[in-house]
């Protein structure tokens, strides 16, 4: 099975580059990078990231993107501050969920029927839900007390594993289930790859794409919840430019902008690897403007290669 | 006897204009009935109405002897009736199985995907066909004719009886073209009643026991597929009422001519086609052809909006190699674009700057002469016969005809000795037209060159000096003087020609490409 290999191949770039980036760490940095905190910081951060990935990529499947993903963690994060002390913690995880499946719903809704540019669409959603949050947080950090929510960023499998990564891996098997046994799955890559086919088709393209987008929010709303237990806080800027690292460790996955290809498993290999980069570039101790340089040239070097590669 | 489909006295207008006009069809099962017309003759205006994909404004429909309300696509399907488009309906991204059960997966427990079960339908499905394509392929990597295969399976899985394959044939070469007639005659020695919608006469008359044809929104003719030839298909395609062979004959006699545009073994892709042909100073060259031979992306190769992957293009006596637009712009040809609204115009903008637009970069200076410009607008669009309500109105605002004259003006200026053409008279009236042609006229008569490609070939007889026939990538036959006429023309449209090409011919201008 030749083309079977060759995907396999083509699979592992990005096992190449995250052992690439350990390898580096420890040549150059082994004392700074290779102790237990900074690899559990980093293994949740990376789940943190792949949930918000996993959701932009889903978007990016069906020709669109989403700019909204930071705001909605924001969001999904000062909310469950908020409720908690009232509510409880069941009640603070639940209803910011729902929340911002709303608002994602809205985003779809507003592409689907309102035939918005997703990008417009989505960046006038970031300024609804952020300006939503800053006025439940009148913009200032709300502190969280419950033991149990701040458990959530403390536990972990054999002290190695953190809880974060558990539920990315729960999450990230649940998507993979879907994609390859589940209709839905190839609907929503079929309205990327071409979107008259799949009409004709008799695929109900619409409200696909809208589901899509809620699916997608949600995803961002778990993403802004692990962060707030991750800071054991809740603030409307906890998920800011997280849109734009989504973007990039979906294409750093090899999900294409323009649509109907690229594996979503790999998406979150993608968040990973950018994860475990920042974590080589701290150690290096470089100065959070040159990551942000680095981070730059990432994604544009990352769609470069992607699109000669088509 | 009943039939699989009947339609009596059906007609659908849009607006004014009537698309198809008290029509009516009988097809019995089991057979496969071809459907020939020149572009615009309804064809698919009536395959549409049978798939439900619109709705007639009269006219009674009946499945099986059985009167039935106008059709859905839902209700289509259900009565067994299913649509190829040209390749449409796949999507290249996914594989061959996932394609051929799109939109219709067969599911096991709790929803989850049968993927064995579906595999192995579609394997069984493709080898009854008699080809064998690997099931796991992305689509984009299979040739036209399994593209095409893999469609019509996808349609069977719908359990369809009733299958309509709309321009099957095109952009198919011989081998290929035979492969699906294979397919299709498969299907109904299993009862499937097929209807083929095609340009390619030779293609049609091979395949079809019966054949309709449809003119100008009516069917006209129905043949018996055995004793019809591709000539006498021709004949009734074109009727009698052509339009261009009422002008004057287009002067011939340009060999001494110095030449403009030579195109040597010209290619954009790795198919083995290559195009030679030139064109002298005071000469138009037509060229025509089915949808999808090829023929725009030709003229795009030759003004380096595509790049060429083998051949030479001279100008003026040198060669141009790295061409882009600017370049051939610079050397004095100029291109109209065969989608004015996507290339060619800035419909929100006035008809000035539309006019002036090409000029503003070229002129030289960093001021614009706007009086200047203005003028020489106002000047060009009359000369062409531009109704307008005024030169700074929008161009959203003209109708196609006058929008067409707007592009064609900018290149009014002898400057550009070489003016091609892509489908110039598409969407626009027949007033339009021949103001269009006029002014082509004009501009050869002052030593100008002319390329205009259209497959409204009547529209280029009595205008061109020397007609090009390009089917599949190939030219296949190069018409001069007396021979452009429509039966003449029509002849090769067809899929493989044994080219019998005039031996008046200029050497240079054989029929390339195998």
């Amino acid at each position: 099975m030749p083309h079977r290999l060759k995907s396999i191949l083509q699979d592992l770039d990005v096992v190449v580059i995250l052992a690439a980036l350990l390898i580096v760490a420890a040549i150059f940095k082994a004392s700074t990078f290779y102790n237990m905190s900074n690899l559990f910081a980093i293994l949740e951060l990376s789940a943190v990231l792949g949930i918000a990935a996993l959701g932009q990529a889903l978007v990016l499947i069906v020709r669109g993107v989403d700019i909204s993903v930071g705001a909605m963690m924001g969001l999904a994060a000062t909310l469950s501050a908020y409720l908690i002390p009232d509510l409880g913690i069941a009640a603070a995880i639940v209803l910011p969920l729902i929340a911002c499946g709303l608002f994602g719903l809205c985003n779809g809704l507003l592409i689907e029927k309102g035939r918005i540019p997703p990008i417009v669409a989505t960046i006038g959603m970031m300024w609804v839900v952020g300006g939503l949050a800053g006025s439940i947080s009148n913009g200032r950090l709300i502190p969280i007390q419950n033991e149990a929510f701040k458990q959530i960023a403390l536990g972990s499998v054999f002290e190695i594993v953190p809880m974060f990564f558990v539920g990315l891996l729960v999450i990230g098997a649940i998507a993979y289930l879907v994609r390859s046994n589940f209709a839905i799955g190839r609907y929503v890559y079929a309205i990327g790859g071409d979107e008259g086919a799949a009409y004709y088709s008799a695929i109900p393209v619409g409200r696909i794409r809208i589901a899509v987008y809620g699916v997608a929010g949600v995803l961002y709303g778990i993403a802004g919840l692990l962060m707030a237990s991750y800071v054991r806080s809740g603030m409307p800027a906890l998920g800011k430019g997280y849109e734009f690292k989504a973007i990039t460790a979906a294409v750093l996955g090899g999900i294409a902008l323009s649509g109907g290809r690229g594996n979503i498993f790999k998406a979150v290999m993608g968040a990973v690897i950018l994860i475990v980069l920042y974590g080589v570039i701290t150690a290096f101790a470089v100065s959070p403007y040159v990551q942000g340089m680095i981070q730059g040239l990432i994604l544009v070097g990352a769609v470069y290669y992607a699109t000669r590669n088509d | 006897m009943t039939y699989r489909l009947e339609l009596e006295d059906v007609t659908k207008h849009y607006g004014n204009t009537r698309a198809l006009q008290g029509v009516s069809i009988a097809i019995p099962a089991g057979k496969i009935r071809g459907l020939v017309g020149e572009n615009g003759a309804g064809k698919s205006t009536l395959s549409k109405i049978i798939a439900g994909d619109i709705k007639p404004t009269s006219g009674t429909m009946k499945l099986d002897g059985v009167e039935v309300p106008y059709l859905t696509p839902a209700s289509a399907r259900q009565a067994g009736i299913a649509i190829v488009h040209q390749w449409g309906d796949l999507v290249p991204t996914m594989t061959v199985e996932e394609n051929i059960f799109l939109g219709n997966e067969i599911r096991g427990p709790f929803g989850a995907l049968n993927k064995s079960e579906m595999r192995n339908k579609a394997r069984a499905t493709l080898r009854q066909l008699g080809v064998d394509v690997d099931t796991r392929l992305p689509v984009s990597q299979l040739s036209p004719a399994h593209k095409q295969i893999v469609a019509i399976s996808k349609a069977l899985m719908k359990q369809c009886d009733l299958l309509i394959v709309d321009e099957g044939g095109v952009s198919l070469d011989k081998k290929e073209t035979v492969l699906l007639h294979s397919v299709l005659r498969q299907l109904r020695e299993q009862k499937v009643t097929i209807i083929y919608i095609s340009h390619l006469l030779d293609d049609v008359v091979a395949l079809s026991d019966e054949i309709s044809v449809m003119r100008n929104g009516t069917l006209v003719e129905a043949l018996n597929g055995k004793d019809t030839t591709a000539d006498k298909l021709a004949a009734a395609v074109v009727g009698h009422e052509i339009r261009g062979s009422t002008r004057a004959a287009a002067p011939v006699g340009f060999d001494d001519r110095k030449s403009l545009l030579d195109v040597r073994g010209l290619s954009w892709a790795n198919d083995g086609s290559a195009f030679s042909f030139a064109v002298r100073e005071g000469e138009i060259l037509g060229i025509t052809g089915p949808e999808g031979a090829g023929k725009s992306e030709l003229l795009r190769t030759v003004f380096g909006l595509m790049p060429a992957t083998r051949g030479t293009v001279s100008f003026n006596g040198e060669v141009i190699d790295r061409r882009s637009p600017r370049l051939m712009l610079e050397r004095g040809a100029a291109f109209v674009p065969e989608d004015r609204f996507v290339e060619g115009l800035l419909l929100n903008r006035s008809i000035e700057e539309n006019v002036s637009l090409p000029h503003v970069g070229l002129q030289g200076n960093f001021f614009l002469g706007r009086k200047l410009l203005r003028g020489e607008a106002t000047r060009k669009t009359t000369q062409i016969r531009t109704k307008m309500a005024s030169i700074d109105a929008p161009v959203k605002d003209l109708s196609g005809g006058n929008q067409q004259k707007v592009v064609i003006s900018r290149w009014l200026e002898d400057s550009y000795r070489l003016l091609l053409l892509d489908e110039p008279y598409k969407g626009i009236d027949i007033g339009a037209k021949d103001d269009i042609n006029q002014e082509i006229g004009a501009m050869a008569g002052k030593g100008r060159g002319i390329v205009v490609i259209s497959t409204e070939f009547a529209e280029l007889i009595g205008l061109v000096t020397t007609l090009l026939v390009v089917v599949n990538r190939r030219i296949v036959a190069t018409l001069t003087g007396d021979a452009i006429t429509p039966h003449e023309i029509v002849r090769y449209y067809q899929y493989e020609v044994e080219t019998p090409v005039p031996s008046s011919e200029a050497a240079h201008m054989s029929p390339a490409g195998h």
